[in-house]
């Protein structure tokens, strides 16, 4: 097969599964945002960051929500990337520089996830699972809450409330992310991929070289990678 | 043409902690500023 039609191939597959999936995941996503019922995990969530899930908000509140809950995960990501080799399951990495820290940080808070380490040769199991695959969830379910507050905003009237940003985050990432990831990352272990606490293993090759076969869990983290169009990690 | 690219060497550039610090509250802060400059509108 020519690398044209492979390519043609996939766009029609593409477009094939987006044409089959979207009103029944479209469904499903509507309900999970417009739904009166909370779990118990969660309440739990929310009785621990103290908020009311039945108080919906201003856009300004909404915002300011979404402003403080991304600082949050810039300083903390940061600050993991920076401490990693004071850590656990750092593997023996060093801190990442702070340059390269804040562009990851940065780049993984606003989802466009620019990739410049060789993630399994910088970054321990910590940083990926705690750092990397965290805001791999949170910032795509950051950018689905804009965009459900935005339809809000259109489809409401008599009204200046357009939701609550902790609620839509939770649900983004409990109800609709996660379920995906679980069942999309056991699809890629079932394909081969790795997924293991591993910090590598040395192969020694026919020819006499060297060669570190990388371990860790990486299905995992590509699968909400993919899901989440981001980038990074392994 | 070549797309601008990153350094390579990223312990050679001048950001620090303290660097870090200073610009990430002052992006957040000038948006919380932006926001509430709106909100007046």
């Amino acid at each position: 097969m020519s690398d044209t039609t492979a390519g043609l191939l996939q766009v029609a597959l593409l477009i094939a599964a987006l044409a089959a999936c979207y009103r029944p995941l479209g469904a499903y996503m509507a309900r999970a945002y417009t739904s009166e019922h909370d779990s118990g995990i969660e309440l739990g969530l929310y009785k621990v960051m103290g908020v009311d899930p039945k108080a919906d908000q201003r856009w300004p509140v909404y915002a300011r929500s979404l402003l403080a809950f991304s600082a949050v995960s810039m300083l903390f990501l940061y600050g993991l990337l920076r401490l990693q080799a004071h850590l656990p399951w750092s593997l023996g990495f060093p801190g990442v520089p702070p340059a390269l820290s804040f562009n990851t940080a940065a780049s993984f808070l606003t989802n466009t996830n620019w990739q410049n380490y060789s993630g399994e040769s910088t970054m321990g199991h910590l940083a990926q699972m705690a750092g990397l695959a965290v805001e791999n969830f949170t910032s795509a379910a950051v950018g689905m809450a804009v965009a459900v507050a935005l339809i809000r905003g259109f489809i409401r009237s008599r009204t200046d409330r357009i939701g609550n940003f902790w609620v839509d985050l939770v649900r983004g990432c409990l109800r609709i992310l996660l379920p995906l990831a679980v069942v999309g990352a056991i699809a890629l272990i079932a394909a081969g991929a790795v997924q293991s606490f591993s910090p590598g293993t040395v192969a020694n090759t026919l020819t006499g070289v060297h060669q570190t076969i990388t371990g860790g869990p990486v299905a995992s983290q590509e699968a909400i990678k993919q899901l989440g169009t981001n980038g990074g990690g392994f | 043409m070549d797309a601008v690219k990153p350094p390579d060497d990223w312990s050679a550039t001048k950001m620090s902690d303290l660097l870090f610090v200073i610009l990430t509250g002052a992006f957040f802060a000038l948006a919380a500023l932006i926001v509430k400059g709106v909100e007046r509108l």
